[in-house]
């Protein structure tokens, strides 16, 4: 298995992890929530682009998140 | 008949037989905006208060706004224009000004959105206001709350209330006007873009930042020097770092108070002998259409950079040049959410969004100057 | 000091360009001065 299968979502805006929805070894289609950022006091759902395997949540709710941080490794 | 002269007596002291209708209108208008604020949750902390103020000053006989009344006392803090400064240095401690300084491009937004200022200005013209009155009802059009009360304290004082009412209320409704114009204006494929990350802003460049418009708008503009002065004093205390305790509790619960200061003395200019008339639902109209104008205004100019720049930048955050901050910007990123669930406007919009206060603030300076008013 | 604007329909209409045309123009330079700040690094 290359590494190439292997997507990062990063965080799209600064804020704050309000939620995680998913765990390691879920199995996730295009469009599913994955968790929540909260900024500028607004929830912001964050989207797999991708379907695949959830191979790892790099953060934890209550964690703060910059633009691009790695948030999930999903296993395309 | 003694004991019903007394009755008499007590009966004219209470509220209850002094009221007129006009009085329960505008205590119907504050209920109203309780509940926008409680139930609707648009801006609580401003609905409520000022719910609360056209309440109060709408029961006769309490003397509250009255010389020496406690809230006439709070609507000094307006009437002297200390309160507007004061939001300013919470707003500017709560504000990152990072992506204005990441996409300098996006400013010419905060100037483009307000047409409406100007639309409202000859409106309010061609109805019959003074020129200085006409410039009073046009800064609604500015969407920024402290900057309307300055301006209008400076230019009408006596039309301070409607102003600064329908100005707060605009900005608290955002949600409900600007979306359909958005999705009028702006076709579905260009509000799907997606735009180029920002480049990050150095903490150098943040602490630089608010130094440099200190001198640099102060020097230009002298009229608004109070307002700009305030907001990076407020943004400097942020950016430095080394107060973090002072930043967070001016950008906080130091805001949070001032602003329920200012909404109770907004609230308590609605009167009933102050607003039950023509002219205020003229200047609410009119407020409308600026606020309106100027979100088709950014919209416009916006489209026109996304063409020049070969689409790299949304039009949607266009809208946000309005100010209002951050509740427009949060309007652009919920429109674009709405046709691509991947695309993130909020930072984007960030940047006409933090122009808008700028450009409201230079509008307002300029007009400030050429009326002649200090 | 008297405002050089006056109380008329074509005095709005001036200052209303003018004040347009102005904000415009600020902001640009205010974007052109802020663009210089990314040498800061």
């Amino acid at each position: 298995m290359s590494e190439n299968n292997r997507k990062t979502i990063a965080s799209p805006v600064p804020g704050k992890v309000a939620e995680v929805k998913t765990k390691p070894g879920d199995q996730v289609k295009r469009g599913d929530l994955l968790l929540i950022v909260e900024a500028m006091k607004m929830y912001n759902r964050v989207l797999t682009p991708y379907d695949g395997v959830v191979r790892e949540v790099a953060v934890s709710a209550g964690q703060k998140v910059n633009t691009s941080d790695p948030l999930v490794v999903i296993e395309v | 008949m003694e004991f019903l002269r007394i009755l008499r007596v007590m009966a004219d002291a209470t509220g209850i037989y002094n009221f007129s209708a006009g009085n329960l209108v505008m205590i119907c208008f504050g209920i109203l905006f309780i509940y926008f604020g409680i139930k609707k949750r648009y801006e609580p902390f401003l609905l409520v208060p000022l719910g609360i103020g056209a309440i109060l000053v709408n029961i006769p006989g309490t003397g509250l706004m009255d010389v020496g009344g406690l809230l006439h006392f709070n609507y000094l803090g307006v009437e002297k224009v200390i309160y507007p400064p004061l939001i300013f240095l919470g707003v500017g401690a709560m504000t990152d000004f990072g992506p204005l300084i990441a996409n300098p491009s996006t400013i010419i937004l905060g100037a483009a959105a307000h047409i409406g200022i100007f639309i409202a200005l000859v409106g309010a013209k061609l109805l019959g206001f003074t020129i200085k009155e006409a410039g009073a009802i046009g800064i609604i059009g500015g969407a920024d709350g402290p900057m309307a009360i300055y301006v209008s304290t400076k230019l009408a004082p006596h039309l301070l209330g409607q102003v600064a009412v329908s100005a707060y209320s605009y900005m608290a409704l955002l949600p409900l006007i600007q979306p359909p114009i958005m999705r009028l204006l702006v076709p579905r494929r260009e509000r799907e873009l997606a735009m180029e990350q920002l480049r990050p802003v150095s903490r150098r460049e943040k602490i630089v930042f608010p130094i440099m418009m200190i001198i640099l708008v102060n020097s230009l503009l002298p009229p608004i020097a109070p307002l700009i002065s305030c907001l990076m004093l407020g943004n400097l205390i942020r950016e430095s770092g080394v107060i973090e305790r002072i930043a967070d509790t001016l950008g906080g619960v130091f805001l949070d108070i001032v602003t329920v200061f200012i909404a109770v003395a907004i609230g308590s200019t609605m009167s009933a002998q102050n607003f039950v008339n023509l002219k205020t639902l003229e200047i609410v109209v009119l407020g409308l259409i600026a606020f309106c104008t100027g979100t088709a205004g950014g919209l416009l100019a916006a489209r026109i950079m996304c063409k020049l720049s070969g689409g790299k930048i949304n039009p949607l955050i266009g809208s946000a040049g309005i100010a209002a901050v951050p509740m427009a910007a949060r309007v652009s990123h919920t429109v674009g959410i709405e046709d691509n669930p991947y695309n993130f406007l909020i930072m984007y919009a960030m940047g006409p969004n933090l122009a808008g206060v700028l450009g409201t603030a230079v509008a307002g300076g300029i007009m400030l100057t050429l009326l002649g008013v200090h | 000091m008297q405002g050089i604007i006056p109380d008329t329909l074509s005095g709005a209409l001036v200052l209303s360009a003018f004040d347009f045309v102005a904000c415009f123009f600020v902001l640009w330079f205010f974007g052109l001065i802020i663009n210089l700040l990314k040498r800061l690094g």
